[in-house]
């Protein structure tokens, strides 16, 4: 399989606040499938960051009280949320915006890191691996809950309430992999996969023995120091971590996952889950869900058949439904 | 809710006395007085308290008290008009009866689109030799 292999094209570049990567099978066709991606990534920045005092989320906030018009793509940002919330039983909640921004997680995410770094500076040169972190501590606050949104996904019309804030964050981000590379792949008529900071969604006929992906617990390392290497077809692959996204505040260790029904970090017990799913956007649900779920994840992603692989505190692994067994190193 | 239905019951107890004294002189004023409540209640406003001593124009004659049952029916779509409430957010205006007449899209669970269940792949991911190299990277971003 090796002989028969051919690298596809690649193309790479920064984006909501994290990496994307962009693979197609037929490397002349590369520009065109960046230029869907670029257009794709715009739309969902200018439509769904919560620091963007332009966006339309932003924006959105701002008339919480009165029901609005939304654009088709909130309206499918949307969608795709609540869907996560209801089938999740509020695992996956997108009304956790409150909650995450008094964990710290209130601008930027560099910034959030570079304000981290000063405050540990400023306390004898720890930073967010020490004991850094003077901001004042806030009570988690449990989100409100999604059921509390009025949404006509018909007439495209949302009534948020007033007080609840809303992060679309990790569903947009999948959402914004399975459309980029959905269109890609119409537009170009190749293989495509799209990866947004580890997350990766797949369309089109598929490289010869699919494509080859290395897991580990930030995909930044991944590559260099894979945990495992495996091959997907098609659909989608996504990793939830609480070792990437970390800072500290209030003199604690805070991650971006939060429990909606404490408005805190979960107790801890899953450093990563990596799950594949019909797409990015399942397959994201799924390992954010079984972050929060704690230790009936492997059961309740097993009885959804969805292959995952799930790497405790202390680094024991676990396999669900099929995701193969192999482990780089072991 | 208990307690909130034993608000309504003595908000109907105070609406049952002032029936009673408006009906000793007219029956209609009595319709009257019961529409009124109503809509008082509609508005979400608490009704003034009820007189402490009956004027002494006021009568006792029990079939006076038949319109109560207007008053009843009133409390009943009160008491629905509450529990469509109770989804709106606690922190936005008061509900009066022109706001309650705007259009509100529907409560989600009941507008949810898509599946309704997480998809599995069509194929579970296969291991690869750890010697190939690997196009693209999964991990937490």
């Amino acid at each position: 399989m090796n002989g028969a292999l051919t690298l596809p094209g690649r193309f790479e570049l920064t984006a909501l606040g994290t990496s994307a990567l962009l693979l197609v099978t037929q490397p002349r066709l590369l520009d065109r499938a960046a230029e869907v991606l670029r257009g794709e990534l715009a739309e969902i920045d200018r439509v769904c960051s919560r620091f963007r005092p332009d966006s339309e989320i932003t924006k959105l906030h701002r008339a919480a009280g009165r029901t609005v018009i939304v654009s088709p793509l909130l309206a499918e940002a949307l969608d795709a949320a609540l869907r996560a919330a209801a089938i999740t039983g509020g695992l996956v909640d997108p009304t956790v915006g409150a909650a995450v921004r008094a964990l710290g997680y209130d601008r930027d995410f560099a910034q959030v890191r570079a304000m981290e770094s000063r405050r540990g500076a400023e306390r004898g040169g720890v930073d967010g691996r020490g004991t850094g972190g003077s901001a004042p501590i806030e009570e988690p606050r449990p989100a409100p809950g999604w059921w509390r949104l009025h949404w006509d996904p018909a007439a495209r019309e949302l009534l948020l309430p007033r007080g609840v804030s809303l992060d679309l964050g990790a569903t947009a981000k999948a959402l914004a992999a399975d459309r980029a590379a959905r269109r890609a792949a119409e537009v170009t008529g190749c293989g495509v996969l799209v990866g947004l900071g580890g997350d990766l969604g797949m369309a089109g006929a598929p490289p010869e023995g699919g494509w080859r992906v290395a897991v580990a617990d930030d995909h930044r390392d991944a590559l260099d120091a894979p945990a495992q290497t495996i091959s997907v077809a098609s659909g989608g692959l996504a990793t939830s971590s609480t070792v990437a996204r970390a800072w500290r505040h209030g003199g604690r260790r805070r991650h971006h996952i939060v429990d909606p029904r404490t408005g805190d970090n979960p107790a801890p017990l899953w450093r990563t889950v990596s799950v594949a799913a019909g797409s990015c956007l399942d397959a994201n649900i799924a390992s954010t869900a079984a972050v929060v779920l704690g230790g009936v994840a492997p059961d309740w992603l097993a009885s959804r058949g969805l292959p995952a692989r799930l790497v405790t505190e202390t680094g024991q692994v676990v396999h669900t439904a099929g995701w193969p067994m192999t482990e780089e190193g072991v | 809710m208990g307690q909130h239905l034993r608000s309504l019951r003595r908000q109907r107890e105070r609406g049952q006395r002032r029936v009673t004294v408006v009906t000793a002189s007219s029956a209609a004023g009595a319709t009257a007085l019961a529409a009124a409540f109503g809509a008082v209640l509609a508005a979400g406003h608490t009704p003034p308290a009820a007189p402490t001593h009956a004027p002494a124009h006021a009568s006792t004659e029990t079939a006076a008290v038949r319109p109560v049952d207007s008053v009843a029916d009133v409390t009943r779509s009160v008491t629905a008009h509450h529990t469509a409430a109770a989804v709106v957010p606690p922190a936005g205006p008061a509900r009066t009866p022109a706001a309650a007449a705007v259009r509100v899209p529907a409560a989600t669970p009941k507008s949810m689109t898509g599946p309704e269940r997480l998809r599995a792949p069509e194929q579970a991911p296969r291991a690869v030799a750890p010697k190939e190299t690997a196009q693209a990277p999964s991990g937490a971003s």
